[in-house]
């Protein structure tokens, strides 16, 4: 008896061993390949004992020999900056918006709220090249090309759908009754929402706000048309490790580990909210 | 600076350089922003640190941006049909600008070029090796008319096409550098070798569905077999027999002597596959690889390279194709003496110097190609001394476009490429292939 289960936990030890490296060797081989100078990149067959490099990380980071003397800031540090601005400006903005029409959208339930649900999430799946290209002349008209508010306004497009459906059929889960009880001591529906509905969701805001965000961050089409020198986003970044005669990998998987770090601290320092948010109806 | 004092300036200058120059004046447009759009090349690696240069000589600010080719070209191309001018100078070729200029979204440079006042005395337009500064010029006039009319575009480095070896490879199989493409597919089956990591490849080559494959490496080959896409009476020659001969003789070399998947490499493939030691020879690549390959940073073959002009043709023709990157004016720019002084800057004979020591190859002007520190940074690489050099200046007596400029010629050698990689695949015959691909083309040319 002993030795079957024995045999039964090792044998789920081992799938999720191999889970484990199913879903973490892509990391890791980026991860070894941003350690290798360009000679072990392209060696044939690939090689996984080799002597590790700090260089790619140390060009991404602090720049080429050029950069540095000149004292630029290094290009990629840029890059994460405007997508930190972008990407965060973008949430910011959803949550604003997207917190009080996600509730009303909860909580009045009829045809004209079902038709404007539909049309949210058409946001989701309209193909973003149908609209980029009148984007990028009207934005160059007025002036909102190359700028942080044209930027966070387009990645509306993304953010505030995401946004409002993940929150309306959040918002639809909460219990109404404690909203009944706030509206018999006389709460309005402003109240309601600030002091009652936006405090008992916060786990809920919170993991909407971080979906949204790696969303925006991951985005790349928007970045290549609408951002120019001034606001390129980090996708649009790590591609310039593309030049037209090879792919210079090293910096490119360097690039791609530092771009990935915020995605991930943000998760860590949001963990138990969001598996809060993610697991919890309101008041479980 | 005020203008008297500018003119002060400018004066003494004169005086000191060219009296009969008295009006160029750098400081022109003094105080404007231009704006360019920069294809990630080893060009603009160099230009970069240059650009502080520009502008202290001019007080023109200079901001860019820098996209990978294809993204880039995107880019450009959504804004010059706009029409909103966000980039006043942009990196370019005369093959794009078949399609550009035809719409009307160049600028015109002979009359910037010939204006005194505009354009400095020892801007020496006829630096330029000839060839490659007329493959800018066309009169617009489809299908002809290349080398004339009105110059769109400046060059700043060109590519021609060369062989790749590897010296102790051929040492250890007892071969000789092939000197026709006959040579070459005699040794074919003699290449493949063990390898210390394995089984090696006899050669490798860009050879991807798109236009490049008939216009670059294997265009090259095409061209030396004596194959032109339309001949002098406009017809077209895609499936003549010097064509099929060449083709069949192509698709056979890369058969016996490249691996599997050899159908869908790239140039990131073949720079990197030959760098990287899998291969002894590198058919037909751009010649412009040799800084990655000598350099013991980023090759694994530095110090056992060679580089030997590309093989001739059944008649003892060398030919070759180019490619050349260039520098173009958007018409609907709104600073065009800023850009005009920008562009007449960058591929001034001092500038361009600079560009080629920082690895912005190969020299478009004869001054630098003489110039003796550009020499002698090219004069060490290779089997033996100046073989690089070598090879690149008998390329450069044969590189030219011998394509019929038209705005649609990549969505025809898109057609044509597509009926080569069917022949390699075993999708039909040759010349079945080929023959389908021309009346395509020809219904393309019709329309």
């Amino acid at each position: 008896m002993f030795l079957r289960t024995l045999a039964q936990k090792l044998a789920l030890a081992l799938c999720y061993l191999a889970f484990a490296g199913f879903v973490l060797f892509p990391l890791v081989w980026i991860f070894m390949m941003s350690i290798k100078n360009f000679g072990d990149i392209i060696a044939y067959p690939p090689r996984f004992l080799f002597t590790p490099t700090l260089e790619n990380y140390v060009e991404v980071l602090l720049g080429n020999d050029a950069q540095r003397a000149g004292g630029q800031v290094p290009d990629l540090l840029k890059f994460l900056m405007n997508s930190v601005i972008i990407s965060g400006g973008a949430v910011l903005i959803s949550a604003l918006l997207g917190i009080p029409a996600a509730y009303a959208l909860a909580r009045r339930r009829d045809k004209t709220s079902d038709k404007l649900r539909f049309t949210f999430l058409s946001f989701r799946f309209a193909p973003e090249l149908a609209v980029i290209l009148p984007l990028y002349v009207i934005y160059t008209r007025i002036g909102l090309y190359d700028s942080y508010v044209g930027m966070i306004l387009v990645h509306q497009l993304i953010t505030l759908p995401l946004m409002i459906l993940i929150l309306a059929s959040f918002f639809r889960d909460m219990p109404i009754e404690i909203e009944e009880a706030a509206r018999i001591d006389g709460a309005r529906i402003w109240t309601m929402l600030t002091r009652i509905v936006v405090p008992i969701a916060r786990p809920g805001i919170a993991s909407a706000m971080m979906i949204a965000f790696i969303f925006s961050w991951n985005n790349m089409i928007f970045g290549l048309v609408l951002a120019g020198g001034s606001t390129r986003p980090v996708t649009m970044g790590i591609l310039q490790a593309m030049t037209f005669d090879q792919i210079k990998w090293g910096m490119m998987a360097a690039s791609a580990m530092v771009s990935a770090l915020p995605g991930m601290i943000a998760a860590v320092l949001f963990q138990k909210q969001i598996t809060r948010g993610l697991t919890m109806g309101a008041v479980k | 600076m005020t203008v008297a004092a500018a003119l002060v300036a400018t004066s003494a200058l004169s005086l000191a350089s060219d009296p009969a120059n008295a009006e160029m004046n750098w400081k022109a447009a003094d105080g404007q922003t231009i704006n360019l759009m920069l294809i990630s090349h080893p060009f603009v690696e160099s230009l970069k640190p240059l650009l502080p240069e520009f502008t202290a000589k001019t007080g023109i600010k200079v901001t860019y941006e820098e996209l990978a080719e294809q993204s880039g070209f995107e880019k450009l191309l959504a804004d010059l049909s706009s029409k909103t001018g966000t980039y006043d100078v942009f990196m370019t070729s005369p093959l794009n600008n078949w399609q550009y200029a035809a719409a009307g979204w160049l600028e015109p440079l002979d009359g910037l070029i010939a204006n005194t006042d505009k354009t400095a005395a020892d801007y020496d337009v006829n630096d330029f090796i000839p060839s490659i500064l007329s493959a800018g010029r066309w009169d617009l006039t489809p299908l002809k008319g290349i080398g004339e009319g009105s110059l769109w575009t400046l060059p700043i480095n060109f590519e021609s096409y060369q062989l790749a070896y590897r010296p102790s490879l051929l040492k250890k199989l007892g071969l000789q550098v092939p000197k026709t493409y006959a040579d070459l597919l005699a040794m074919a089956d003699k290449l493949a070798i063990d390898g210390p990591n394995g089984k090696m490849h006899g050669i490798i080559t860009r050879f991807d569905r798109y236009w490049d494959l008939p216009y670059l490496t294997f265009g090259t080959m095409l061209q030396s077999y004596g194959v032109e896409m339309l001949d002098k009476d406009g017809k077209l020659q895609i499936c003549s027999d010097k064509s099929i001969a060449a083709t069949q003789d192509f698709v056979t070399l890369i058969k016996k002597a490249s691996p599997e998947g050899a159908g869908a490499f790239t140039w990131y493939e073949a720079m990197q596959g030959f760098a990287s030691g899998q291969y002894v020879f590198s058919l037909n690549e751009a010649n412009l690889f040799a800084p990655t390959y000598e350099d013991p940073k980023q090759s694994a073959i530095a110090g056992d390279v060679g580089y030997a002009p590309t093989p001739l043709g059944p008649d003892g023709k060398r030919a070759a194709a180019a490619w050349i990157w260039s520098l173009s004016m958007n018409s609907a720019s709104s600073h065009k003496d800023a850009a005009w002084l920008f562009m007449q800057w960058v591929t001034s004979k001092e500038t361009m110097i600079k560009t080629h020591l920082a690895g912005n190859m190969n020299p478009v002007r004869k001054s630098a190609w003489d110039a003796p520190e550009v020499a002698k940074l090219m004069e060490s690489w290779g089997e033996t001394p100046g073989q690089y050099i070598q090879a690149a200046k008998t390329e450069a007596e044969v590189a030219t476009i011998r394509f019929p400029p038209h705005p649609e010629l990549t969505r025809m050698l898109d057609r044509w490429a597509e009926a080569i990689q069917k022949s390699y695949f075993g999708q039909g015959d040759v010349k079945t292939n080929l023959c389908n691909a021309q009346a395509d083309i020809q219904k393309m040319l019709d329309e």
